[in-house]
């Protein structure tokens, strides 16, 4: 995990020495004939107005390239405010306790399970500028992952049918999560630039289809407490578990959320999803954690 | 034009990867360990033969379960002259509440994370010296009996000793949590022979016996231990068949009935498979075996070599057909001479250098969690004629 962050973080740094690096070369073309920029420069302010975001010289062809910045009037709808769309992305994320606790000592391996997800839309701005507005959306959802941990001490129980083992697990956990649901975003919305939204409000996910299970192995379980039989499962034996069946039929959480509009009609969007509680009801104490579900998104939208 | 929109919209990824960078979370440092066991205890002597019948007895593996630690040891043994060294869970420490006094040692551990502790008494017993050459009969009627300190199932006595027999039921208890103690495999025949009996069925175990790979728990009963830690991993090395022996046994009876189960199903690719026609019958085995090896490690049978393992120097199986002519109501007498593989060592048997078990199941399939569901072997009055054959 440690790793993980320092690959980020890498990858951070290099999309910022990227930018850097272009807005450099903008700089080295205005130089090239200064004087006929500022001629440029001044027809553009008088003819339109001053949001002139770059002006590019070709030195070999001549050719003045002038962009114009835009303003909202270019991304806003005309119907009085009204937008609606249609969105659908990839999801990834995981059902974990949260902050991961000092149980688990390693990620093994982590994967989506599903990850896919579609909304469809509508909003409304509000006020003279319409800067301001309120958002909802009908989502189909599928969220999942299957992760591999290492755990230590990791309190737990198994019960089918009357029967349970339940004590202190060291070993390896490997858990395959999957909530088909719909999702409801209640948001508001601020256009904080032409082409950039940004949205945060409550959902309401209402779960359709339900998985939660796993299996446990190369360790041993502490029936009741550490002092208790040591119970070992390893060289291929397991104990399986699924919990299915005891997770929630719905769920409320927090979603915030990013639109850029590439063109009027066309963009790309980011939203992470939190739970506000455990996807297990309260009076589940098998898993002793609170399990939130925790999603991010990447994809693309079209609307108006 | 298409150039400030790529702008922009990378300069958005960052700004989202940090976000998710603080949803996602890193990992902890490592608590302290919460375990307390005493793993190992190694008791060093200058002279340790005049402690041990056995070397090997002086490292004892404790089982994770036990509280309870006994060495065997020479009735000449000066304990004074002992060094005892304790492994224990790393971390862990220990108080001695009790030194060392009367051959009894009572020791606390705690655990890294202060959290739990243990009280282990750790004692030394000379055994009864039992040695003989003239004929002795020894009877094994299953009249004492009681449930576990869980309350669960039901264990047998030899005597005092909780520790000769043994069976599958502590493992059974893993997989069926809800049964009572007379829906366990290995259970009390009020009506038997004479008194009570014991009375092996072939049970299911459940989901969880389901998942862990063993659908079916046939009743069995063994003089020896069971692992139980090792029960969900490998059944054949949780049972340890045996205890040290210093007579020469040559016969073996025992009063039975037995009932096969109605449908015989057998494990195949982890799932029960009927096979039509067929008929469960019950298994019955006796053998006397050296205890230690040539290089004097420590010998126990398991379920998968308890019938050929090549320590093992008198055999006393039960015949299929033997098996198949019991009856399911009136007490049919089991009679099996011990056939001689191996002269018997005088020295080593005075020695306690070998070990015997006999061993009873209600499926003769059942190492194999094959069998018929509710197949019962009861079995009663357990004669071991030693030394001298009476037929």
């Amino acid at each position: 995990m440690k790793n993980n962050y320092y690959i980020i973080s890498l990858v951070a740094m290099l999309f910022i020495s990227t930018f850097s690096a272009s807005a450099r070369r903008h700089k080295a073309s205005d130089s090239i004939d200064v004087a006929a920029v500022q001629v440029i420069e001044e027809r553009v302010v008088e003819e339109k107005t001053q949001n002139v975001e770059f002006i590019d010289v070709d030195a070999d062809t001549s050719v003045i390239k002038v962009r114009v910045k835009p303003t909202f009037e270019d991304f806003t709808t005309t119907l009085k405010g009204f937008g609606y769309g249609y969105r659908a992305g990839f999801t990834i994320g995981g059902i974990s306790p949260m902050p991961l606790p000092a149980e688990i000592r390693e990620m093994k391996s982590f994967s989506p399970n599903g990850a896919f997800m579609q909304e469809i839309y509508g909003y409304k701005m509000f006020g003279e500028k319409q800067r301001f507005g309120v958002y909802l959306g009908e989502r189909l959802a599928v969220e999942g992952m299957n992760a591999e941990a290492v755990v230590k001490n990791y309190k737990m129980s198994i019960e089918q049918g009357g029967d349970y083992i339940s004590g202190y697990f060291t070993g390896v956990d490997k858990t395959e999560a999957r909530l088909i649901s719909v999702k409801m975003p209640l948001e508001f919305m601020a256009r904080v630039t032409p082409r950039l939204d940004f949205r945060v409000g409550p959902y309401v996910q209402i779960n359709l289809n339900k998985e939660f299970k796993g299996e446990v192995y190369d360790g041993y379980l502490r029936e009741g407490n550490p002092t208790g039989q040591k119970i070992v499962f390893s060289d291929g034996s397991t104990a399986t578990y699924d919990f299915s069946g005891d997770v929630k039929k719905s769920g409320l959480g927090a979603e915030v959320a990013a639109d850029f509009k590439i063109t009027k009609y066309f963009g790309v969007f980011g939203n992470l999803d939190l739970g506000f509680g455990s996807v297990f009801p309260d009076n589940f104490e098998t898993i002793t954690f609170k399990m939130y579900p925790i999603f991010f998104s990447l994809g693309l939208f079209v609307g108006i | 034009m298409a150039k400030t929109t790529n702008k922009q919209f990378w300069r958005l990824i960052p700004a989202l990867s940090l976000l998710a960078l603080g949803a996602s979370s890193c990992i902890q440092d490592e608590l302290p360990n919460s375990e307390c066991d005493i793993e190992k205890v190694i008791i060093h002597h200058p002279d340790p033969k005049s402690v041990f019948y056995r070397l090997s007895d002086s490292i004892k593996i404790v089982p994770p379960a036990d509280n309870e630690i006994k060495f065997e040891v020479r009735s000449s043994a000066d304990l004074s002259l002992m060094n005892i060294e304790y492994v224990l869970t790393e971390g862990a420490t220990r108080n001695n509440v009790s030194e060392y006094m009367s051959d009894l040692i009572k020791i606390q551990t705690i655990s890294e994370d202060g959290k739990w502790n243990r009280l282990y008494t750790i004692s030394f017993f000379v055994p009864d010296d039992s040695y003989t050459r003239e004929k002795k009969i020894i009877e094994l009627n299953f009249e004492d009996h009681r449930l576990d300190d869980g309350g669960k199932f039901n264990i047998w006595l030899n005597d005092d000793d909780a520790n000769y027999w043994a069976s599958g039921n502590p493992g059974f208890r893993l997989s069926k949590s809800s049964a009572m103690p007379n829906e366990y495999p290995t259970i009390v025949e009020e009506n038997g022979y004479e008194g009570h009996a014991v009375s092996l069925v072939t049970r299911t175990t459940g989901k969880f016996g389901e998942m862990a790979g063993m659908p079916i728990a046939a009743g069995n009963l063994f003089v020896g231990s069971f692992d139980v830690s090792q029960a969900l991993k490998d059944a054949m090395a949780a049972t340890l068949f045996g205890r040290p022996f210093q007579l020469r046994p040559m016969r073996i009876k025992c009063m039975a009935k037995y009932k096969p189960g109605e449908k015989y199903r057998r494990l195949e690719n982890k799932t029960l498979v009927d096979v039509p026609g067929m008929v469960d019958y019950p298994d019955m085995y006796a053998v006397l075996y050296k205890n230690t090896d040539s290089k004097g490690n420590p010998v126990v049978l398991h379920g998968d070599d308890a019938k050929t393992n090549p320590n093992i120097v008198a055999r006393a199986f039960m015949t299929k057909e033997v098996a198949q002519s019991i009856s399911a109501d009136k007490w049919t007498e089991i009679n099996m001479p011990f056939e001689m593989l191996e002269e018997i060592d005088e020295e080593r048997l005075a020695n306690r250098g070998y070990n015997f078990a006999v061993v009873f199941t209600s499926s003769f399939e059942g190492a194999e969690f094959s069998g018929a569901e509710g197949s019962t072997f009861t079995v009663d009055e357990v004669r071991l004629i030693c030394n001298e054959d009476e037929e």
